[in-house]
């Protein structure tokens, strides 16, 4: 062959190979369609319970006690002035006085982003409400201690994106009220292989994950490591039985040795106190967050999602819920300021989305915390009214889309708009498994 | 069963059969006017005409004589499926299962409570459970009371230690072809010691089941 046609030749297929579709590890053939906002989206499943009178409507005392104080306790996240008296949900100082926590971002996400003031999610449980936003259904016949029905964000990202597990995230507060099954479904066509990574950090890096996960020996990767799965593959090619087999996330061996690289760091740096926690990390959705962002940092994930609880205190301590929903601003505020300015790869490429899983009641329950505040349930009308927010590459800042006579949006549009935002969006449609009136919060603007 | 053979002119067999097709004989012999054709087969010794009407009514005295209506019976063999062992384990350990057993296995004695229930929040609280496996294994490898055999032990009598490790994981003997590979693969790798035994029999997917 000459000189001169070869290199033609070696032209026409380098630009055929880099233009052409490529073939996912799912088998089906994916063209990248050129419509995708960002690289990464940051999803805050915020943050167990809120209500709109205390959050997005700012009335802070004035529609729960009764009592005539109103402003921001979220100044992170939303516009508005904070509360001037009455001040209980910032930081206890010695000298008996209160002092909110100080802003994180210059500008809020509400600026910096697109606010959905007046959303809708279909139940007032915990459960149902996460399944609901990470399914993108009506979730009405899941039950607790079951995997979720239909697949999940990460099921559809990692399917129709044919992304490695290690590029999808689920970070839990903690291990109670099934959370730990939401990183995936039992969805035949979706499931455990394409499932997300889960950590509830308090849990794995606390006080039992340090007396029974810190101290792995160390085995030489070639030596010792190698040989071994060699002896566990022939073991499991010898074993055959006549059940399903059990649930595999998919991670590769070089994954798996890069999580547990990853766990022995966060060992280390819980032990020295060098988590990236928020400046004040005096509740668990902070310590939370702190681990959140160190999942970001190491492996700059596709999706990864956040859930907060704090707030659930509500039930029985209305201040203690102030102060759970200051700090869990206090937590997004960090977290978003973090990718920003902490890991390079993902600024500027990173869309932050953020909705409660439910609202809370209009009228309290007996309760009174130490205050003398009534506490708040979740099961009427009112706790089905939430917000939902996003900020980042291709969204519209400072726009509000509806408002309290308005309402806008249902929770389980977040998982076509993380769709949209990963340009995945028709083949989350086509595989017709999420709710019928489910749209991209793209579209209802 | 005696049969009469009536004899039959030389001249008249032997003239025609050298040919082959059509015999032609005579019986009653030709001197009475019986003159038989039957066909035969070149080389194969013709008979004669009683000798087939003998067996024609012997045949058919048989047949019928034997005929009895009987039932049907057709006998087959079932299929089966050829299952490896260990085949029968099907139901899946639950995490505080597997981690009482594990601890049994490596330490010899039971695990308390307490431990039991912190050890499996861990394996809840992390998403991909090889991963949390080979985790609290491997710290379990790090403690000084874990009681594993010497490398000589191995060493020594490998298809003993074969045995005695699938009795004590998988709780059954190992198939000769499990065995052999097993000591092959001990024989051959300097470096495959009774604790990296240990680890990969606890995190085959056979010890998962019981």
């Amino acid at each position: 062959m000459k000189r001169s046609k070869f290199i033609k030749t070696l032209g026409v297929a380098t630009a055929g190979a880099i233009a052409a579709p490529y073939i996912l590890p799912s088998g089906r053939l994916f063209a990248a369609s050129g419509n995708q906002l960002a690289d990464h989206v940051v999803f805050v499943l915020f943050a167990g319970g809120v209500r709109q009178q205390e959050s997005v409507l700012q009335r802070y005392l004035a529609d729960s006690q009764g009592l005539a104080w109103d402003g921001n306790i979220m100044y992170n996240m939303l516009n508005g002035g904070a509360p001037q008296n009455k001040i209980v949900y910032g930081v206890d100082q010695v000298n008996n006085q209160n002092v909110p926590i100080p802003t994180i971002l210059n500008q809020s996400l509400q600026s910096q982003g697109t606010l959905f003031p007046e959303m809708r999610c279909s139940t007032s449980g915990h459960f149902a409400g996460l399944n609901e936003l990470l399914q993108g259904t009506v979730a009405t016949t899941q039950g607790l201690k079951q995997k979720p029905a239909n697949p999940t964000i990460f099921e559809y990202v990692r399917k129709h994106m044919g992304i490695p597990a290690s590029k999808t995230w689920f970070v839990g507060g903690g291990i109670g009220n099934s959370i730990p099954l939401l990183n995936y479904s039992e969805h035949p066509d979706y499931g455990s292989k394409y499932g997300a990574n889960f950590f509830a950090p308090l849990v794995t890096f606390g006080d039992d994950g340090q007396e029974y996960l810190a101290d792995a020996k160390v085995y030489h990767p070639q030596d010792q490591l190698s040989p071994m799965y060699q002896m566990k593959y022939f073991l499991d090619n010898s074993f055959e039985n006549a059940s399903n087999g059990l649930p595999n996330l998919g991670n590769t061996e070089e994954e798996k040795q890069d999580i547990k690289a990853f766990m022995k760091e966060m060992f280390t740096k819980t032990q020295n106190g060098t988590i990236a926690k928020p400046p004040v990390s005096d509740n668990s959705d902070l310590a939370t967050v702190g681990y959140a962002c160190e999942v970001l940092k190491w492996f700059k994930p596709t999706v990864t999602v956040v859930n907060l609880g704090n707030v659930d205190g509500c039930h029985a301590d209305f201040t203690g819920y102030l102060k759970a929903l200051h700090r869990a601003d206090h937590a997004v505020g960090h977290l978003w300021n973090f990718i920003q300015t902490q890991i390079p790869e993902m600024a500027g490429n990173t869309v932050l989305m953020a909705a409660p899983e439910c609202g809370r009641n209009l009228n309290h329950n007996p309760i009174k915390d130490y205050n003398d505040w009534y506490a708040f349930d979740h099961s009427d009308a009112n706790s089905l009214r939430v917000f939902g927010m996003m900020a980042g590459p291709g969204i519209q800042s400072n726009l509000v889309v509806g408002g309290e006579n308005n309402p806008v949006g249902e929770i389980h549009d977040c998982v076509l708009t993380v769709g949209e935002i990963l340009g995945i969006k028709p083949e989350i449609q086509s595989a017709n498994l999420v709710s019928a009136s489910s749209m991209s919060l793209f579209d209802r603007i | 069963m005696k049969i009469t053979r009536y004899k039959i002119s030389p001249l008249e067999r032997g003239a025609e059969r050298s040919e082959g097709g059509v015999c032609t004989f005579s019986f009653p012999p030709a001197k009475y006017g019986g003159i038989k054709k039957i066909p035969f087969i070149k080389g194969v010794p013709a008979i004669g005409g009683w000798e087939i009407l003998l067996l024609v009514f012997s045949f058919s005295l048989l047949t019928f004589s034997a005929c009895k209506k009987t039932d049907d019976n057709t006998y087959d063999v079932n299929n089966v499926n050829l299952l490896p062992p260990g085949a029968g384990k099907t139901k899946q350990k639950s995490n505080e299962q597997y981690v009482s057993i594990l601890y049994a296995n490596l330490f010899q004695q039971a695990l308390s409570a307490n431990k039991l229930f912190d050890i499996s929040q861990c394996i809840e609280s992390i998403g991909d459970k090889d991963i949390a496996r080979e985790v609290i294994i491997s710290n379990f490898m790090n403690k000084p009371d874990v009681l594993i055999p010497a490398d000589s032990v191995m060493q020594n009598n490998p298809e003993q230690f074969v045995t005695d490790t699938y009795n004590r994981f998988l709780v059954r003997n190992p198939t000769v072809a499990e065995k052999t590979w097993f000591i092959n693969y001990i024989n051959a790798n300097p470096n495959v010691t009774p604790e990296l035994i240990y680890f990969s029999f606890a995190l085959s997917n056979e010890y998962m089941y019981y």
